[in-house]
């Protein structure tokens, strides 16, 4: 009896999970904006930032959320704390600070996200050769952070960049640091650059954090380009972790129920168990895990 | 006498152009070669065609005759360069009478002869009389497509005459026919033809004079279309004028273009005939309009006269001792003086007289005995040719005029030469005939003040076949052709053809190689006949446009640019276009704020419209419609359009862009004006549907992409209404797959990444996007992001590489940089020697790059310890 309890209350959960996520408990997704025209800069947030930094030559690290908020050309512009404090005004949400020679843009809510990888910490970071390096590896080891991956090494894919390899930085091995710290500590070594970071949500799930975060590079020395950030489709698929996610691939179109709220259901029986490492896995793509720490009682919080 | 070639008009054409610029009327439009023009451009509008369009056209002969023992021959020539030409021809007895002929087809080029014995036999018997005129209808794109000459003669007798036909002069109202009498034995018969050629009577008066200008004067009325034969005889035995020489006038007081006259002798007992030339006298004629070479003066030239002992080229028996003799008539109120050169030539050399002064009381006729010069030895005695020059200043044309003959004691052999006053740089000739009996001598000669070159043409085999002989000539100075010689020698031309050896005939062209202007050649042509020893001259037309007509009309100039003019004409006897432009040596334009002109060489200044104009002395159309080639001036206008110029810049591969995905589906091109204030308007040309026109109506246009495929787009730029027009041509590409330029395998330290140091070897591939056909997309802001990257199998303990997303391609559609595919581990420690690591592990992932939303490239990457990694590109 106590077995079927647990089966029958572990799949009601699921249905009751998908049923939210198909939108009743879950919100609607922001409607999307059409898909950027390639070649004009887009009148947004990111390239807004990027073309005051090009102007006053001020490197910047700035985490923003998709959709960006709407800013008319800033071409020219200068970085200062009163062009700042009038672009938050037109950003609700957003913050900036002085991290010594940079300035920290933000999201107040994505700062704080879980599954910010800006926010996880590096037992140990070798600050690498150049800025193009720094570039090719830094997201590929801030991301696999989510995986607990938090030793040196990793692998890349994708472009150097011609200018930033230009920019030669100090190599020191940084303990105990999060990438943000990393970026801010090069910004102030080489005011040189700038990295614009677009995440799908304020709050966004591991699995958007790990597929759907546009990470952005460019030299404040070269000519200004625009820059294109909104965040790959969904059918988009990414797994950077150990091995191959055969149920991540089936449930790709399910959207995330980040919102899901579940609390204490009681134990899970042994015979719930199978059912549960089901959910689990959908929940560790798809949503918070911390709520399914929940349900595993006593597992780590 | 014919009317010959005395009345042939001049023709200032560039021969060469001629020949060259015989080409299609299509042909023609395009371009633009003239002789000043160093451009070409394409033609908006080729006013020239109109031109083209068949007329209608008469040539009237002023006598035929089949009386018994004498015959006719009618030779028609077919001066058409390309068509073949239908001639209907009529006979009109004494009364007008006129019965119809079987039409004749000519070839081009060819000449037929129509013996009128058989065709009279054939003909309804109208005819009231044996002999009468003859009237030649045809229908061609110019009237000098015909050249048409009655060759009349006495069966078993040396006599023969040829009657040139002419069209009726337009505009000659009135004016007068003017000859010499000559009646050199009492056994000379002479008729004096006179010919109402139109369809209203004509009033005449005929004058009679003797050498010293003594008059007897008779009125006579023509019936339309009568012809009268006269005998001079008989007239001055009426009026008791005396002499064997004296002059000839016929008035006409109104429709003289309707008159045509014909003064013949011939005697049956010496067998011997003359033709004695007879002259249109047009008083409103001045002479600037028969000017050419540069001359200042009334000049007329006779070419080959045979002197005391001829050519034996001529035939005679070798004792033959001609007597040559040159009449000159004033036939003005005033005292005149002339002066007398000749240019001689001898079997072996040549040379010029000095010159001899000649005074000429009013209305008097004079005789000059060049034999006796001979004599004297003011001519070289063994001279056997003499090109006889007059010179008069002070008198308009056709006042002082002459006849020259060359015949023996008896009358039996001899030749005769017209005087012209004519100079020419196109002229078509009748006939030319080489068999056992029958030879032709033709001489060119420059009767301009500078040097021209002359290029004579035999046309033969029906005019399909062509003998050239060109040669530069001094002023004055002639060449000779004996075409027998030519033919008997097998002497090749300069393109090493060789004429028939055997029977031979056909018609003739005299070109001024180059001429860009008023013509400087005169001709001469004698055909001897053997078998009687007889020489009769034969004549060509002279041969020129009429108006002249802008080429480009309107002319589109660029504003700040250039365009050349030119002026083109129909030639009045082969049909060909012409390229008349070096004859205008004035041009301008309508307004010079607009456009300004150098020569032809037209400049616009600033956009809007004027006209552009030159004028110029030309020779205007042919001997053989009008008998003159006058010097006219001409002044051919054409509008100008002062257009703007707009350029286009910008790409033009436009890339495909998938439904929902992001990326640049589109490029902005850019036109530039000049001058600027314009309007842009863009429009797709050609492939329309593949592609959408953005802000057509801005300077900056988007054009983006809708189907893969090529499309013309074109952007017309207004400023004052007038328009400039630039065309881009692109091609719409989806991404299909990625082209490598370059794929290497630089080592890396894996030290820099924080690990203990060790090597390992990256591939760094660069990429650029082709389309689906394996074509490079040379366009800037594709989308490239790696749509795929999955962890297929790890056991390196680090995470996987993390996605590329959003990044644009560079202009020439390549990827920002090379994929850069390294791997450092932990577990491929500890390093060995050199740094090689000796641990191991491996890392497959799955990758596909998308371009545009379009998979453009997978691969199963494998990362190893010591590297590359494998499996791309």
């Amino acid at each position: 009896m106590t077995r079927l309890c647990s089966l029958l209350l572990a799949a009601t959960f699921l249905s009751c999970a998908w049923a939210i996520g198909q939108g009743q408990a879950r919100p609607q997704p922001p409607p999307q904006p059409p898909p950027p025209q390639y070649g004009q800069p887009p009148a947004d947030l990111a390239n807004a930032l990027v073309q005051m930094a090009r102007a006053s030559h001020v490197p910047i690290i700035a985490e923003l959320v998709w959709p960006l908020p709407k800013i008319p050309t800033a071409e020219g512009k200068p970085l200062n704390p009163g062009t700042l404090n009038e672009l938050v005004k037109q950003a609700p949400g957003y913050e900036w600070k002085m991290e010594g020679k940079a300035i920290h843009f933000y999201n107040k809510k994505l700062r704080n996200a879980r599954f910010n990888f800006l926010n996880l910490k590096f037992p140990r970071f070798t600050i690498p050769p150049d800025l193009s390096d720094l570039k090719l590896w830094l997201p590929g080891r801030a991301e696999g952070l989510l995986e607990g991956y938090t030793g040196e090494g990793g692998a890349t894919s994708g472009f150097g960049d011609t200018l930033l390899g230009k920019q030669k930085l100090q190599r020191v091995t940084l303990e105990n640091v999060t990438p943000l710290e990393v970026l801010v500590h090069v910004a102030n070594e080489s005011p040189t650059f700038y990295t614009v970071l677009v995440f799908p949500s304020a709050a966004p799930t591991k699995d958007e954090a790990e597929k759907r975060v546009v990470w952005q590079w460019g030299s404040l020395n070269e000519k200004l380009q625009p820059v294109y950030t909104q965040p790959p489709l969904r059918q988009m698929t990414v797994d950077r972790g150990a091995g191959v996610r055969p149920f991540s691939r089936r449930v790709a179109n399910i959207y995330p129920a980040r919102n899901v709220a579940v609390v204490n259901i009681g134990r899970v029986t042994t015979g719930g168990a199978p059912l549960l490492a089901l959910f689990e896995k959908w929940a560790a793509t798809e949503s918070d895990t911390a709520t399914v720490r929940v349900l595993r009682r006593g597992g780590p919080h | 006498m014919t009317h010959l070639n005395t009345s042939l008009l001049c023709a200032a054409l560039s021969v060469a152009l001629l020949l060259s610029l015989a080409m299609s009327l299509d042909a023609a439009a395009q371009t633009v070669a003239s002789s000043d023009a160093k451009e070409s451009h394409p033609a908006t509008q080729h006013p020239v065609q109109r031109l083209n369009m068949p007329k209608d056209f008469e040539q009237f002969g002023v006598y035929w005759t089949e009386e018994p023992g004498w015959h006719t021959d009618l030779q028609l020539r077919n001066n058409l360069a390309a068509q073949e030409l239908v001639v209907a021809p009529a006979l009109r007895s004494v009364d007008g009478t006129e019965s119809k002929l079987a039409p004749v087809t000519i070839q081009p080029g060819d000449v037929v002869t129509v013996p009128l014995h058989e065709a009279v036999m054939k003909a309804p018997p109208e005819l009231a009389s044996p002999y009468g005129s003859v009237v030649l209808r045809y229908r061609a794109p110019v009237g000098g497509a015909l050249q048409s000459t009655a060759m009349i003669h006495l069966d078993g007798r040396p006599i023969a005459f040829h009657v040139d036909a002419y069209g009726q002069p337009e505009g000659l109202v009135a004016g007068s026919r003017e000859g010499i009498w000559w009646l050199p034995r009492e056994t000379a018969t002479d008729y004096l033809v006179l010919t109402d050629t139109g369809d209203k009577p004509l009033d005449a008066n005929l004058i009679l004079r003797d050498s010293s200008g003594r008059s007897a004067r008779q009125k006579l009325t023509l019936a339309a279309r009568q012809t009268t034969r006269l005998s001079v005889r008989s007239l001055l035995a009426k009026s008791h004028l005396g002499g064997f020489y004296g002059g000839i006038t016929v008035e006409v007081a109104k429709g003289a273009a309707y008159l045509d006259t014909l003064h013949v002798i011939f005697d049956e007992v010496a067998g011997s005939s003359a033709v004695m030339k007879m002259f249109d006298q047009d008083p409103r004629v001045t002479i600037q309009e028969r000017a050419w070479g540069g001359l200042k003066d009334w000049t007329i030239r006779a070419p080959m006269l045979a002197l005391t002992h001829p050519d034996p080229a001529l035939g005679f028996p070798r004792d033959t001792t001609l007597q040559p003799q040159v009449f000159v008539r004033n036939t003005t109120p005033q005292p005149q003086t002339a002066q007398l050169h000749f240019n001689w030539r001898s079997a072996t050399s040549s040379g010029r007289t000095r010159g001899i002064s000649l005074s000429l009381k009013p209305y008097q006729t004079q005789l000059v005995d060049v034999a006796a010069l001979q004599t004297q030895k003011l001519l070289p005695p063994e001279a056997q040719w003499a090109s006889v020059f007059i010179g008069i200043p002070g008198v308009q044309p056709d006042q002082i005029l002459a006849v020259a003959t060359s015949y023996d004691k008896t009358g039996r052999y001899g030749a005769q030469t017209p005087f012209s006053d004519q100079l020419s740089a196109h002229w078509e000739g009748d006939k030319w005939q080489v068999d056992d009996t029958h030879n032709s001598i033709i001489t060119v000669g420059n009767g301009g003040s500078k040097p021209a070159r002359a290029k004579l043409t035999l046309l033969y085999n029906h005019g399909q076949d062509r003998y050239e002989i060109e040669q530069l000539l001094a002023s004055e100075e002639q060449m000779w052709i004996d075409v027998g010689q030519l033919a008997r020698t097998q002497t090749p031309d300069k393109k090493g053809h060789v004429l028939p050896p055997g029977d031979a005939s056909g018609a003739y062209r005299l070109e001024e190689v180059r001429n860009t202007g008023i013509g400087n050649l005169f001709e001469g042509k004698l055909t001897v006949d053997k078998t009687y020893g007889e020489a009769v001259y034969g004549c060509m037309t002279c041969c020129n446009p009429g108006l002249g007509y802008m080429l480009f009309n309107p002319l589109g100039v660029p504003v700040s640019g250039d365009a050349f003019q030119g002026v083109w004409g129909i030639d009045a006897c082969t049909g060909n276009q012409v390229d008349m432009t070096g004859w205008y040596s004035t041009w301008g334009t309508g307004n010079t704020a607009i456009a300004t002109a150098t020569m032809n060489h037209i400049h616009g200044v600033a956009a809007g419209s004027t006209n552009n104009h030159a004028w110029g002395a030309i020779s205007w159309g042919t001997g053989q419609e009008q008998r003159h080639c006058p010097i006219r001036d001409d002044t051919p206008s054409g509008g100008t359009d002062v257009q703007p110029t707009v350029t286009i810049s910008g790409p033009t591969n436009i890339p495909m862009l998938k439904a929902g995905a992001q990326g640049s589906d589109s490029i902005t091109v850019t036109a530039t004006g000049n001058p600027t204030g314009g309007t842009y308007s863009w429009t797709a040309v050609s492939g329309g549907s593949n592609i959408t026109i953005l802000n057509a109506t801005s300077q900056n246009a988007i054009l983006q992409s809708v189907a893969v495929g090529t499309y013309t787009v074109e952007v017309t730029y207004t400023v004052n209404n007038q328009n400039g027009t630039a065309t881009t041509v692109g091609r719409v590409q989806q991404p299909g797959s990625l082209g490598v330029i370059s794929n290497a395998t630089p080592t890396f330290n894996c030290g820099n990444t924080g690990l203990p140091a060790y090597n390992t070897a990256d591939r760094l591939i660069q990429y650029q996007v082709l389309d689906t056909s394996g074509s490079p997309i040379p366009a800037a802001g594709m989308d490239a992001s790696e749509t795929t990257l999955n962890v297929i199998s790890n056991t390196c303990n680090v995470a996987g590489p993390n996605p590329t997303i959003n990044s644009p391609t560079l202009s020439d559609g390549y990827f920002q940089g090379p994929d850069s595919l390294q791997l450092c581990s932990a577990q491929c420690l500890p390093a060995g020697q050199n740094g090689v690591p000796l641990g191991s592990c491996t890392m497959k992932v799955a990758q596909t790059w998308g371009v545009n939303g379009y998979s453009v490239k997978s691969d199963t990457l494998t990362y190893t310890c010591p590297g590359p990694p494998t499996g791309a590109p």
